[in-house]
């Protein structure tokens, strides 16, 4: 029987990378932000030199790899609909080019800018 | 026409809303990734519907008030990436008229140059080659070749012509439009918007007509006068006597309830001892009765085409009034301590949710998009104290989750299940007698041991993935990847499952779709037990649409 292969994965800034590409042609999302725990209110958006704070990548021992984005989003849109979509897509093209290799990715609201 | 106002542009927009679900389907199959269940067409509509269903009763003559409630009800009930968009494009448009109660051509192409604006802000790198570059260049387009002597149908048949030309150009601007050989959907629907809203103008405003599907792939549309969904289908009654049991199922209520829901509505069920009587509203008499048939035997039967009823009454025929064997309404739903809440797709499915306990079922799959408010009306109806959702589909989880934040009840979660398969194999793992918090933690581990596959067939010619894949033949998909194809549906199965299965797969659970007859079933049933001797196989008839198969190997 087959056995799935389990490719050696890129660095995390190469993922990073693939995925600011992609989150940032998703519709609704303005930016990215960097969580810290002691900020209540509005998230500030990352300089672009900065932008890689807000895409954290995790590998796991057996292979696998999970992302978590932090986003701001456009004001007005229906937020539910924007995070499913970008999450979706985010999704389905690292696994295309990872080999179905990402465990899940998370995608955090943390503020609407104008 | 030199101006319009308030009552004009609620016309056009419920025009051009009624144009858009007229033409939906035709809209999904556009969809680049070719299964059968693409969603811009639906999703779009769903979103210009909710829109229209605010200023349906409006008598505003203002025509900024019109745009304003359109726009913001664009805005709740935008569906996907498509539906988020056109909310925007329409809310820039509601910006653009401000203030006014009545625009000319210029305040026409100034509103639609402001829904550009608007619709390109809310993205840090918009995506040419979609539906933004259609508008973006038909609103132009219009802006650069009005004069003052452009009436307002000129105008928009100026905006309807652009749009069609930029349309044409998407494939140019986006690769993977051109590699399968279409336009864009999210600006084919837009365009059938536009030309919606023209027909209005032009005094013929768009009505509804029956975009039915009965066969995906030769989808039906009833022309005609549109129809009250009450008055379509058979109004089905009967009194049954239950057992006996040496041949005959054990009843329960809830479960008959739940299943019988799903084929149907206006549901009435009344159980008196060994007696049950039911009242159903069904376009598919002869599966409630099949179904009812298992747990009992019929004394009485009365089943009334109400589509005939109806077009007796509006041609002023008499119609006699059936003998009424409605029941005493049932009782509420006593309240319970625990509930799962399923989306599924077939009434096999809701059978075998049904037998692992699964009570509420709520109808889904991939050509639809349960609403929040669906799922809050499960919540209620299950009327317990800790709820389970399982969505069984990546497009719903959202749905799901807004939903358990919205209602009262704290403990309502939902079990991330991106496939039927995933969401029966969690469903599964549910403990009674464990705390929330164990119950979920288990059901989750459940998701992750499943790999879901699907075999359906290609709406048309592709390449994709390395394949080269034609009109109807049949694909297999696993994990969201087309991963095979073929033009006989059991061998593309056969191809699936040995890329599926692994070292260390254990059991393979198959749901057969409608299009599977009963020695089609067997024929695959042996096939798996003969060359997966080692797994446990359960082989079912799901009787789902678009899907012939639908495989978990866990």
């Amino acid at each position: 029987m087959e056995k799935k292969v389990i490719k050696k994965l890129p660095s995390s800034k190469e993922i990073a990378d693939m995925v600011y590409e992609i989150a940032s042609a998703c519709y609704g999302i303005k930016g990215f932000t960097r969580f810290d725990s002691q900020i209540i209110g509005k998230y500030e958006p990352l300089s672009l030199k900065d932008i890689k704070k807000g895409i954290i990548v995790r590998k796991y021992a057996n292979g696998l790899f999970s992302v978590d984005l932090y986003v701001l989003l456009a004001d007005e849109v229906k937020l539910t609909e924007t995070l499913s979509e970008c999450q979706k897509v985010v999704r389905y093209k690292l696994n295309k080019q990872y080999n179905n290799q990402c465990r899940h990715v998370n995608v955090y609201a943390m503020s609407v800018v104008k | 026409m030199r101006t319009i106002n308030g009552q004009t542009l609620k016309d056009m927009f419920i025009s051009g809303s009624n144009n858009l679900y007229n033409h939906y389907p035709e809209i999904d199959a556009l969809n680049v990734f070719p299964v059968p269940d693409g969603d811009t067409g639906m999703n779009m509509n769903l979103t210009m519907t909710s829109g229209s269903k605010e200023i349906q009763n409006r008598n505003d003559t203002n025509i900024s008030e019109i745009a304003k409630t359109f726009s913001r009800g664009l805005l709740m009930g935008a569906r996907g990436n498509s539906g988020v968009i056109t909310s925007q494009i329409f809310r820039g448009f509601a910006q653009g008229l401000e203030g006014k109660a009545e625009i000319d051509v210029q305040g026409l192409s100034d509103a639609f140059e402001k829904g550009v604006e608007v619709a390109y802000k809310a993205v840090i790198k918009p995506v040419e080659g979609t539906i933004l570059t259609v508008v973006r260049e038909s609103s132009a387009y219009l802006k650069d070749n009005l004069n003052k002597a452009t009436s307002i149908e000129k105008a928009v048949d100026m905006l309807i012509e652009e749009a069609k030309r930029s349309l044409e150009r998407t494939p140019d601007l986006l690769p993977i439009l051109k590699e399968v050989g279409v336009v864009d959907s999210g600006g084919a629907g837009l365009i059938a918007i536009f030309e919606g809203m023209k027909r209005a103008l032009d005094g013929t405003p768009c009505e509804r007509v029956m975009a039915t599907e009965n066969d995906p792939k030769n989808p039906i549309v009833a022309a005609g006068a549109s129809m009250e969904e009450e008055e379509f289908g058979y109004c089905t009654e009967f009194i049954m006597e239950l057992g006996p049991d040496s041949v005959k199922k054990p009843f329960n209520q809830k479960r008959f309830t739940s299943v019988l829901l799903s084929r149907g509505n206006s549901l009435v069920v009344v159980r008196d001892d060994n007696i049950v009587k039911v009242h159903v509203h069904t376009l598919n008499p002869g599966t409630v009765l099949n179904y009812a048939q298992q747990f009992g035997e019929f004394l009485k039967l009365k089943i009334e085409n109400m589509t005939e009823q109806h077009h007796a009454l509006a041609s002023g025929a008499q119609v006699e009034e059936h003998t009424d064997l409605v029941p005493e309404p049932e009782k509420e739903q006593p309240h319970q301590p625990f509930a799962l809440i399923a989306v599924s797709s077939g009434d096999g499915i809701d059978e075998f949710f049904n037998e692992i306990g699964v009570t509420e079922l709520v109808k889904g799959g991939q050509t639809m998009n349960p609403s929040s408010e669906d799922f809050l009306a499960a919540i209620k109806h299950a009327n317990a104290d800790n709820i389970f959702i399982f969505p069984n589909n990546s497009n719903i989880v959202m749905a799901a989750t807004q939903a358990a934040e919205m209602c009262e009840n704290d403990n309502v979660y939902v079990v991330p299940s991106k496939t039927i398969l995933q969401g029966l194999s969690a469903a599964m793992m549910f403990n009674p007698e464990a705390s929330n918090e164990d119950n979920l933690e288990e059901m989750k581990a459940a998701l992750k041991n499943v790999t879901s596959g699907e075999v359906t067939f290609s709406i048309r010619d592709t390449e994709i993935n390395g394949l080269s894949i034609k009109k109807d033949e049949f694909i297999g998909i696993m994990n969201k990847d087309i991963v095979v194809n073929g033009t006989d549906k059991k061998e593309v199965l056969f191809s699936l499952l040995s890329k599926m299965i692994t070292d260390e797969s254990s059991l393979i659970t198959l749901l057969c779709g409608e299009d599977v007859d009963d020695s089609l079933m067997e024929e695959v049933q042996a096939y798996i037990e003969e060359n997966y001797s080692d797994l446990d196989v359960d082989v079912r008839k799901g009787n789902q649409p678009v899907y012939s198969f639908l495989v978990g190997v866990e």
